[in-house]
C-alpha cells in the first residue's frame, strides 16, 4: 500500500514538472507586463506540435526539442509586439481578452496544420529504459522530465536573480514607471519576458509529446491547471510558483489513488478557497 | 468601460423591429430558420444578461457558464425526475440560478475584480467538476437526454410551437431589460462600471449593487439555460466549462459593451458567423478569433461603435 | 459651535513610510478650517483616513461623538460626511444631470430630483443640464464635483485642492460659492492657494512630515516661526 502511495507520488512529481514549465512563463508574463495570458497553454501545446514536425524533418530528438522551444519564443514574441503592445496603453482587460482572441486562433491553425487526431514523436532509445522503484517501473524519460524542468528552474532563477537582464525584468516587475526613469528599455524587456515565457511553455509541450500525444482541446484543459497554480502560488515568487507546481501536482495524483470520485473537484475546491481566503496565494506578497 | 449609450428612439424603435422580425420567421416554414432564430433569443438574453455585469457595472466574469448550466440542468433534472411541465421546470431552474448567485455572489463579490474573475472560472469549473463526476444525478460526462416539452397547454415538441414559448420570454425579459436600463437602478449599476469609487462616495455601498446586478444577471442567463435545455432536450456537463462562459462575452464585444442593444447585435453576428462558417468548414474558432481582434485592434466600441460613429457623420 | 469630527491618534503608514504620525484634532462645526502644509505632509492621507478610502494602522475617528473608524465611505456619506477629491472624480460620461442625481438617489428616491434640480440652480449649472461631463471645461467640472458632494446633504464637507488647476475667473468662483456655503455646512480645505485660505478660513491647521505643527486663527498662523521655517526651510 504504501509503496502505491510512494509510486502515485512521484507520478505527481513527474506531472508537475509540466505544470512547472507552463505557470513560471504565465506568471513572469503576468508579473512584468500586467497580462493574463490565457494562450499561455496554447503555447505549451503548439511547443508540442513543433516538436513533431521537426522531429519528422530531421529524426532528432534533442533538435527537435531545442527548435521546438525556440520557435514556440519566437512566435510569442512575435504576437506581443504585434498584437499586445497596441494595447499596452488601454485597459488590462483588452489585453486579457486579446490573449483569448490569440488562443483561438492557435487553437485552429494547429487543427488546419497538424490534423484533428492527437500527435505522437517516439521516445528516444536511450530512454526507454524502466526503472524499477517501489514495485512498479518508472520510465527513466519521467526522470528526464523532472530533472529539465528542475534544471530550468535553477536556470531562471540565476537568470532573474544574478544577471544584469534579471535585474531589469525585476525592475520593470516592481515598478513599470520607476523602471522607466532608471532608462530601463521596458519595451524590450516585455519582449524578452514574452520570449522567455512562452519558450518555456513550449519546451513543456515539446517534452511532453513522446509520452502524451498533444491533440486539440489540450489547451482548454492544461490554461486551468495553470491558472491554479498561479493563483495557489500567488505572484512575485519563482521559488513559491516552482513549489506550487509540485502542490498540485502531487495532490492531485494522491486524489486520484483515494478519492477519484472527486479529485477534480477538491482541485478547483482549494483554488477556490485559497482565493477567497488568502488571495495573494500561499507564497505571494499582500 | 461600463457607460452605455443609446438614444431612446433607436433602442426601441431596434427592439421593435427586433420583434417584429422574430414573430415572422415562422412564416417561411422552415424549420432550421426556426431553430436559428431560438438559439439567437436565447444568446442574446445570455449576453444581454452577462453585459449587465460587464458593461454595466464594469465586473469581469469567467462564470456565468455556472448559472446558465444550473438552468439547463435545473430544468432538466426537474422535468424528467419530479414533475413533467416545461413552466415549471422552466422556473425551477431559473430560482436555482437565482439562489446560486446569491450564494456565490455572497463569497465573490467583496473582492478586488481580478480576484472576482478567477474565483468565477474556479467555481463554473466546480460545478463542471461535479455534474461530471456525479453520475447518478447528473448523468455524468454523457449528461441527460430526452428531455420533453409539456406544459399545461399540451405538449411542445413540435418546435413551431415551442418557438411561440421562447419569443414570449424572450419579448418579456428584453422589456423588462429595457426599463432596467432607463431606471434609477440602471444607473446606478453603470456608474459602478464607470467610476467606482465615486459611487462609494455618493452614498451607495459598492457591494450591495455588485450583489443586485449580479442577481439580475445571473437570472436571467439561467432562464437562457433552461430554455437552451428545452430547445435542445439535452443537457451536457460542458455547458458549465468556462469556454460556454466566454461566448457572452464574445458577443457583447462584437455588438459593443457600451450599448443597451450590442449584445443582442453580437448575438446576431455570432450565431450568423458560427453557423455559416460551420458550414464552409470547422474553423469558427479561427474566424472569431480573427474577428475578435480586429475589435480589440480597431473598434472596441463593436459593431454599435462603428455604427454610431457612422450615424454621427452623416 | 460643538465638535463634529474628531480625529483620535491615528497612525497611517505605507510599507516603512510613515504618512500620518499619531494624529490628533479636533473640526468644530461652522468653523471653516483650512489644512495646509508642503507637498508629502499628509494632508490628502489624513482627507483619505477620515472619509474611509484609507484604514488607519492606529487611532479612531468620530463623527458626533460616533466611532466611524470601521465603516466604509458609503456608509460615513449616509451620516453626513463628504469630500470632494485632488484630481477630479466624477462620471466622466454621464451628463451633468446623472453625476448629481446618482448622489441624491442615496438619500431617497422620492425627493432625488427635486434635491438635483435645487444643486443645479444653487451652483448655477443649468445650461450644462444635459452635457456630457467630459465635455465641461475644467473650472466647471470641480464646479460639478462639488454639487455631487452637496447632493448627499453633507454636514461636513472635505475639499482636497478645490482651486487646484483654476484661472482667477473661476478660483473666485468657486471661492464665492464655498463662502456661502459655509455659513450651514462644516468646510475643511485642503489649499496651496493662501489668498484663498486667509479670505475663507476661521482656523487654520498645517502639518508637516505626517504631524500638526500648527493651529490657529489665520493671522497668527502666517506669523508663526516655524510655519515659515517649513515652507521656506
Amino acid at each position: 500500500m504504501l509503496e502505491s502511495v510512494l509510486f502515485q507520488i512521484l507520478i505527481g512529481v513527474y506531472r508537475s514538472s509540466y505544470y512547472w514549465l507552463i505557470a513560471s512563463g504565465l506568471t513572469l508574463i503576468f508579473g512584468v507586463t500586467r497580462v493574463v495570458n490565457f494562450a499561455h497553454a496554447a503555447f505549451f501545446v503548439l511547443g508540442g506540435y513543433l516538436a513533431f514536425t521537426f522531429f519528422n524533418l530531421t529524426g532528432n530528438f534533442w533538435f527537435s526539442l531545442a527548435a521546438a522551444t525556440l520557435t514556440t519564443g519566437l512566435i510569442g514574441i512575435v504576437v506581443e509586439r504585434l498584437l499586445l503592445k497596441p494595447l499596452y496603453r488601454v485597459e488590462v482587460l483588452y489585453q486579457l481578452l486579446m490573449t483569448f482572441a490569440i488562443s483561438l486562433i492557435i487553437n485552429d491553425m494547429s487543427k488546419i496544420v497538424w490534423g484533428l487526431t492527437a500527435q505522437s514523436i517516439p521516445i528516444p532509445s536511450w530512454f526507454k529504459v524502466q526503472i524499477p522503484i517501489f514495485n512498479r517501473f518508472f520510465p527513466a524519460y519521467y526522470v528526464f522530465v523532472i530533472g529539465s524542468s528542475f534544471l530550468t528552474f535553477i536556470l531562471l532563477y540565476i537568470l532573474i536573480n544574478r544577471t544584469m537582464w534579471g535585474l531589469r525584468i525585476r525592475a520593470t516587475w516592481r515598478d513599470l514607471g520607476m523602471a522607466e526613469c532608471l532608462k530601463i528599455n521596458t519595451q524590450r524587456i516585455y519582449a524578452l519576458t514574452f520570449l522567455l515565457g512562452t519558450a518555456l511553455a513550449g519546451l513543456g509541450g515539446a517534452l511532453m509529446i513522446p509520452v502524451s500525444p498533444v491533440g486539440p482541446g489540450l489547451g482548454d484543459h492544461l490554461i486551468i491547471t495553470a491558472f491554479i497554480v498561479v493563483v495557489i502560488a500567488g505572484l512575485g515568487n519563482l521559488l513559491g510558483t516552482y513549489i506550487s507546481a509540485y502542490i498540485v501536482g502531487i495532490a492531485e495524483s494522491v486524489f486520484i489513488l483515494f478519492v477519484p470520485e472527486v479529485d477534480i473537484l477538491l482541485i478547483y475546491a482549494i483554488m477556490a478557497l485559497i482565493l477567497m481566503v488568502r488571495p495573494w496565494g500561499l507564497f505571494g506578497e499582500k | 468601460m461600463g457607460f452605455i449609450r443609446g438614444k431612446i428612439g433607436l433602442d426601441v424603435l431596434t427592439l421593435i423591429i427586433t420583434y417584429a422580425a422574430l414573430i415572422s420567421i415562422p412564416i417561411f416554414n422552415d424549420r432550421f430558420m426556426l431553430y436559428l432564430a431560438s438559439l439567437f433569443m436565447i444568446y442574446t438574453l445570455f449576453s444581454m444578461a452577462y453585459n449587465i455585469m460587464f458593461g454595466y457595472a464594469g465586473l469581469l466574469s469567467f462564470g456565468h457558464s455556472l448559472f446558465f448550466a444550473t438552468g439547463a440542468y435545473g430544468t432538466a433534472i426537474f422535468i424528467l425526475r419530479v414533475f413533467d411541465d416545461s413552466i415549471v421546470g422552466l422556473l425551477v431552474g431559473a430560482s436555482l440560478a437565482t439562489g446560486l448567485a446569491l450564494a456565490v455572489g455572497l463569497l465573490t463579490l467583496r473582492h478586488g475584480k481580478i480576484y472576482f474573475a478567477m474565483l468565477t472560472l474556479a467555481f463554473t469549473m466546480l460545478f463542471y467538476a461535479l455534474l461530471f463526476k456525479w453520475r447518478s444525478f447528473t448523468g455524468g460526462s454523457d449528461g441527460l437526454a430526452g428531455i420533453s416539452r409539456r406544459c399545461f397547454i399540451g405538449s411542445m415538441l413540435q418546435l413551431e410551437v415551442f418557438y411561440y414559448f421562447i419569443f414570449i420570454i424572450f419579448l418579456v425579459l428584453m422589456w423588462t431589460l429595457y426599463v432596467l436600463d432607463r431606471s434609477n437602478l440602471g444607473l446606478i449599476i453603470k456608474a459602478l462600471g464607470s467610476n467606482e469609487e465615486r459611487v462609494e462616495f455618493s452614498g451607495h455601498s459598492i457591494v450591495r449593487y455588485r450583489m443586485i446586478s449580479f442577481l439580475i444577471s445571473g437570472s436571467i442567463s439561467g432562464v437562457a439555460g433552461s430554455l437552451y435545455a428545452l430547445l435542445i432536450r439535452v443537457v451536457t456537463p460542458d455547458l458549465a466549462y468556462w469556454t460556454t462562459a466566454a461566448e457572452p462575452l464574445i458577443m457583447t464585444l462584437l455588438g459593443g459593451s457600451g450599448y443597451f442593444l450590442g449584445p443582442l447585435v453580437g448575438s446576431l453576428i455570432f450565431v450568423a458567423i458560427t453557423t455559416a462558417v460551420a458550414r464552409i468548414a470547422e474553423m469558427w474558432q479561427l474566424i472569431l478569433g480573427m474577428v475578435l481582434i480586429s475589435i480589440l485592434l480597431g473598434f472596441r466600441g463593436g459593431i454599435m461603435g462603428v455604427i454610431s460613429k457612422v450615424w454621427g457623420r452623416l | 459651535m460643538g465638535e463634529i469630527v474628531r480625529v483620535d491618534g491615528v497612525t497611517k503608514k505605507f510599507g516603512g513610510f510613515v504618512a500620518l504620525n499619531r494624529v490628533s484634532l479636533s473640526i468644530n462645526e461652522f468653523e471653516t478650517t483650512s489644512i495646509i502644509g508642503p507637498n508629502g505632509a499628509g494632508k490628502t492621507t489624513l482627507i483619505n483616513v477620515i472619509t474611509g478610502k484609507l484604514h488607519p494602522e492606529n487611532g479612531r475617528i468620530y463623527l458626533y461623538g460616533r466611532d466611524i473608524t470601521g465603516l466604509p465611505p458609503s456608509r460615513r456619506v449616509m451620516l453626513g460626511l463628504n469630500r470632494t477629491f485632488q484630481i477630479i472624480n466624477i462620471f466622466q460620461n454621464m451628463t451633468v444631470y446623472e453625476n448629481i442625481l446618482i448622489s441624491a438617489l442615496s438619500q431617497g428616491k422620492d425627493n432625488a430630483r427635486e434635491t438635483v434640480d435645487n444643486v443645479i440652480s444653487r451652483l448655477k449649472l443649468s445650461e450644462y443640464r444635459d452635457v456630457k461631463a467630459f465635455k465641461l471645461p475644467h473650472g466647471l467640472q470641480r464646479i460639478l464635483e462639488l454639487a455631487i458632494a452637496l447632493a448627499t446633504h453633507p454636514k461636513i464637507l472635505f475639499l482636497d485642492e478645490p482651486t487646484a488647476g483654476l484661472n482667477p475667473a473661476e478660483k473666485s468662483s468657486i471661492t464665492s460659492i464655498l463662502e456661502d456655503l459655509g455659513s450651514n455646512i462644516s468646510l475643511v480645505i485642503v489649499e496651496h492657494d493662501m489668498d484663498v485660505v486667509f479670505s475663507l478660513s476661521k482656523r487654520v491647521i498645517v502639518m508637516h512630515k505626517g504631524e500638526v505643527i500648527a493651529d490657529g486663527k489665520p493671522q497668527e498662523i502666517s506669523l508663526d516661526h516655524r510655519v515659515k521655517e517649513v515652507y521656506l526651510g
